[in-house]
């Protein structure tokens, strides 16, 4: 199975840019997609520029009879572009080139602002080019506002990309102008696409081209993929989702966008509609005006009675005021005016002709009138006017026919093409949402077998059995699988039999069953697995011919289905089986395969590790057993010295203190048989035996020592040392000695040893100053750093020869002679075994007859 | 000087025993003095047992001289014992040691020994034991031995 999906969420990478503040200018490395889309930007801008520069106006407005992109707005996308580009350039100079760039930008933008905001025009609208395009603009050659906002966000966004990282809410703020440049730039986009103007043309104002929208729109996603990228958001959604996404979401808009248009056609043609009706009643009217008016002439006429002059006069102005509106109406239409023109003639000739009738009635009567009348003129005009407004009706009803056509067809068309749209945007959004879905899914899959995994480890470390740990992971692994029955068998030592490992949820009478089962080539699928050593999948063990010994069994307890995986050590051999059981047929599908492998792996470890700390215990418990008898050894050994020393003490001296008791008896009683030569002998053989029993004595108290347990104490080195000169001294009645004592700061140690080594130093440096008049000693001390306290004692004796100054502290090693100077050469060996056990040092510094000073120290300790 | 025992000296070591008897012997000390050569006789003497069975108890030595080490019962165990008994209970014991640095000395005081001297026992070292006991009962004749 492929490793886990890891996911990095805002707030990392953030905090490591805080933790890495200290450093001048810790930017993340160069983008492609920031440098692609910084040079996209700089080199439309520069297309652009040409474009004016060259007066091809596909580039300056790519949507034929749209607002151009203004000189001034190439020229900070050109600046803009090239600051995005220069970010990711490695150098000091490329980011300092950047800053120019982006300060070259925000500031024609901001002036633009300026310029909106006050009205005041300091000319840098036409500074490059003249503008010759009049489309949605409100001042000749001036950035469009929105344009200007969208540069003014994005200069600012890029002048906080080339500060040094660290600023805790800059990623926040760089991604919120980001997407408010994006949206702009959408919008502008829709509202090309759709023809909306209030999208790309605020406060009608100049508005900006659509190919300035599609610009923002790269530039406000480079700055949100910066955003991003620092703060460690990835996209994970993946290509085809992507795709998808970006596709739907065309979708919608172009739907829309068609929506718009079509309603906005739809609303024309039935304008044209409503004004053909119009025109069509307008001429009727004025018909039926017309005829009015000859039926009133006509009964004056006849009748001679003004009373039917109302009825002609009345319809006149209504005729005259009819036709201008008629003119006004068929505006649109030339062939219309033409006739109209035609009819306003005839009509007025009309007029002219009924008003000299009327006024020959008046003065000369009927018969003149009826004369008039007779010439056939009037009734010419009349049929004229009529053919002529017949005509002007049949156009308007054609049209109208047309018009209703053109209607119905927008109509037609829309009402197919939305709800297609439509249609095929739910489609993508809901394959999209199932898609996402499958991918959640999956992703709480790995997590919820991560889980697992996790919590079997955390069993796998802890101090339960192995058969726990592995009722524990099966019973873990079962959750995950519903209906699946897990088992782990465990292959004895002997390679042969198969044992009980786990199986918490299998019936117990058949975990008993299989317990020790010998493994072969038609074992049932876990003794197959584990003789023939490979994964043996049986979906139905009541067909399954490796099962034909054990189906009863199997089926008796329900189980239908064993998928059986060997399981192996590093080195290949074979540890067991794990397998899933299911209470109906089944075969695996390739997810349970990963499953299962994943649990071959986990039960692995397990076993492996159990095993590994089973073989630690017994080796501990081996090892304790031979810790044990050493140390019986060891301790027969001390006792064995004890009683050594005991006898030494003892035995050793009995015959010591006969030799030294009868010599000095001989000497007492028996005096007198004895001539001086034989006195000073038996005077030799006492003060030998006596030497020899403080040799012993001494001897004694070194090997004490090793044994003796230190009791820590505080002692008052100063006191301790004065004490010890003044008993020594009082020894020595005879002797002329002056003792230079400093202040010696307080000790922790044992005080009877360490007050042995205060005896043998100061004893030791007035036995060897006996040869001075004044035997000069000197105590003090001072700071070691690291070994704590130094004291030492400093005398004008005899001194050594610093050549067997490694000799000195051993045991008997002596440098001077016993004529010279007495001792048992014990001394110095057991001050180095008390400071040493104090976890201090001794050594000493001497000159042949100019003195010695001897060192030790003693740590420094709570 | 009269017949009362005045010192028991339990000492296994011939020579030892001479040395001491003879040192004794000079202050005119040794006159009543057993000497025996194990613990055991030592406590059979004391407490009439034994070899000394029927010997009068009531007559206890003024002082008795102990080796630490001793054939049988070590001098320790006696002391024990002599501690122990209500008829010895005070009887005043100066052991005898090989050496001041022996570990036993502070043992034998704890069990109330009054004294110790270090071998060979010369007259010097005994009077020190003696007068550190803070009494002369030797010399003043009066046992502090409660009589039952």
């Amino acid at each position: 199975m492929s490793g886990p999906i890891v996911y990095l969420r805002k707030g990392f990478a953030h905090r490591q840019g805080m933790n890495a503040s200290p450093v001048p200018i810790s930017r993340p490395p160069g983008s492609a997609f920031l440098r692609v889309a910084g040079a996209v930007v700089a080199i439309v801008g520069g297309a652009v520029l040409a474009g004016w520069a060259t007066g091809v106006h596909s580039l300056t407005n790519l949507l034929p009879g749209t607002v151009t992109m203004k000189p001034n707005t190439a020229l900070a996308f050109i600046l803009s572009g090239g600051a995005m580009f220069l970010l990711q350039m490695p150098g000091e100079r490329a980011r300092h080139a950047a800053r120019l760039c982006v300060l070259g930008a925000g500031g024609i933008a901001l002036l633009t602002l300026v310029e909106y905001a006050t009205g005041w025009n300091p000319g840098i609208d036409e500074l490059l080019f003249r503008d010759t395009g009049t489309v949605a603009t409100s001042h000749p050659g001036r950035m469009a506002p929105n344009a200007a906002i969208c540069f003014v966000l994005t200069a600012a966004s890029l002048w906080l990309m080339g500060r040094p990282a660290g600023n805790a809410r800059r990623h926040l703020i760089l991604r919120w102008m980001g997407w408010l440049v994006v949206a702009i730039g959408f919008f502008a986009m829709i509202g090309h696409l759709a023809e909306f103007s209030a999208g790309y043309r605020w406060w009608n104002l100049t508005g900006i081209a659509i190919h300035t929208a599609a610009l923002f729109v790269l530039l406000g996603a480079a700055v949100v993929a910066f955003a991003w990228r620092e703060t460690g958001t990835r996209w994970l959604i993946g290509p085809w989702l992507t795709v998808g996404f970006a596709c739907g979401l065309a979708l919608i808009v172009a739907v829309a966008a068609y929506s718009h248009r079509s309603t906005t056609e739809l609303v024309e043609a039935d304008a044209w509609v409503k004004h053909t009706h119009e025109v069509i009643g307008k001429i009727r009217e004025l018909r039926s005006d017309l005829d009015e008016q000859q039926s009133g002439i006509r009964g004056f006429v006849i009748t001679g009675n003004e009373a039917f002059l109302p009825l002609a006069t009345n319809a006149i102005p209504k005729a005259r005021k009819a036709l201008p509106e008629l003119r006004e109406l068929t505006a649109d239409d030339a062939s219309q005016q033409a006739r109209l023109a035609v009819l306003e003639k005839r009509i007025a000739e009309r007029l002219e002709f009924s008003q000299r009738t009327i006024d020959l009635r008046r003065t000369s009567g009927f018969d003149a009138a009826a004369q008039l009348i007779a010439t056939g003129r009037g009734k010419a005009l009349s049929d004229q006017i009529r053919a002529g407004l017949r005509e002007m009706e049949a156009n308007e009803e054609s049209l109208l026919a047309s018009r209703r056509a053109q209607s119905g067809a927008i109509t037609e068309r829309t009402l197919a093409i939305l709800p297609a749209g439509v249609l095929v945007s739910v489609l993508l959004l809901t394959f999209g949402v199932l898609r996402l879905n499958g991918e959640a899914a999956a992703r709480r899959r790995v997590a919820e077998v991560l889980a697992w995994e996790k919590s079997a480890l955390e069993l796998i470390v802890s101090a339960l059995s192995l058969h726990e740990v592995l009722d524990g992971v099966v019973r873990g692994l079962e959750k995950q699988s519903p209906g699946a029955l897990c088992s782990v068998l465990l292959l004895d030592p002997d390679g042969i039999h198969l044992r009980h490992g786990a199986g918490p949820s299998l019936p117990d009478a058949y975990n008993r069953l299989i317990d020790g089962v010998a493994i072969g080539p038609a074992v049932g699928s876990c003794g197959t697995a584990a003789y023939a050593n490979r994964q043996v999948i049986v979906s139905d063990i009541g067909s399954d011919p490796l099962w034909a010994d054990y189906r009863e069994l199997a089926l008796g307890h329900g189980l239908r289905a064993c998928w059986s995986t060997p399981i192996h050590n590093g080195r290949g051999e074979i540890l067991g089986t794990f397998a899933i059981y299911y209470r109906e047929p089944r075969h695996p599908v390739p997810a349970e395969m990963e499953l299962i492998a994943r649990a071959v792996h986990v039960t692995r470890i397990a076993i492996e590790r159990k095993h590994a700390e089973e073989e630690i215990r017994q080796l501990n418990a081996s090892l304790e057993g031979r810790v044990r008898e050493r140390t019986a050894q060891l301790e027969t050994a001390v006792k064995e010295l004890d009683a050594f020393s005991y006898s030494v003490s003892h035995d050793l001296r009995a015959p010591l203190r006969a030799v030294d008791g009868f010599s000095r008896m001989v000497v007492e009683n028996h005096a007198g048989l004895l001539d001086d030569d034989g006195r000073r002998m038996l005077g030799v053989i006492r003060s030998e035996t006596q030497r020899m029993g403080k040799l012993i004595d001494d001897l004694l108290a070194f090997s004490r020592l090793g044994r003796q347990q230190i009791e820590p104490a505080q002692i008052d080195m100063h006191a301790l040392a004065q004490a010890v000169f003044n008993e020594l001294a009082a020894r020595e009645p005879a002797r002329k000695l002056r003792l230079d004592l400093h202040p010696l700061p307080p000790a922790r140690g044992a005080s009877a040893m360490i007050r042995q080594v205060w005896v043998n130093l100061i004893g030791n440096a007035i036995k060897f100053t006996k040869e001075r008049d004044v035997g000069e000693i000197g105590i003090g001390s001072r700071d070691g750093g690291e070994d704590g306290q130094i004291y030492f004692v400093k005398d004008n004796g005899a001194g050594f020869d610093m050549r067997y100054a490694d000799k000195l502290f051993g045991v008997f090693q002596r440098l001077h002679t016993e004529r010279e100077f007495s001792g048992t050469g014990v001394g110095l060996a057991l001050i180095q075994r008390i400071v040493q056990r104090h976890g201090g040092r001794a050594w000493a510094e001497a000159e042949v007859n100019r003195g010695a000073t001897f060192y030790f120290t003693l740590p420094n300790k709570r | 000087m009269n017949n009362q025992l005045e010192i028991l000296l339990v000492e296994d070591n011939p020579n030892d025993a001479e040395l001491a008897i003879r040192a004794l012997k000079k202050r005119n000390l040794a006159n009543n003095l057993i000497h025996v050569e194990d613990g055991q006789a030592a406590l059979d003497f004391l407490f009439g047992t034994g070899p000394y069975a029927g010997r009068d108890v009531q007559q206890q030595p003024k002082v008795v001289l102990l080796d630490l080490k001793l054939p049988k019962v070590d001098g320790i165990e006696v002391l024990r014992r002599v501690r122990a008994d209500e008829r010895t209970k005070l009887l005043p014991v100066v052991m005898l040691t090989s050496s001041r640095e022996d570990r036993d000395v502070i043992e034998t005081y704890k069990l109330g020994a009054n004294s110790y001297i270090v071998k060979p026992v010369d007259f010097e070292n005994f009077s020190e034991a003696v007068s550190n006991l803070g009494m002369y009962w030797l010399l003043l004749n009066e046992p502090p031995i409660r009589k039952p």
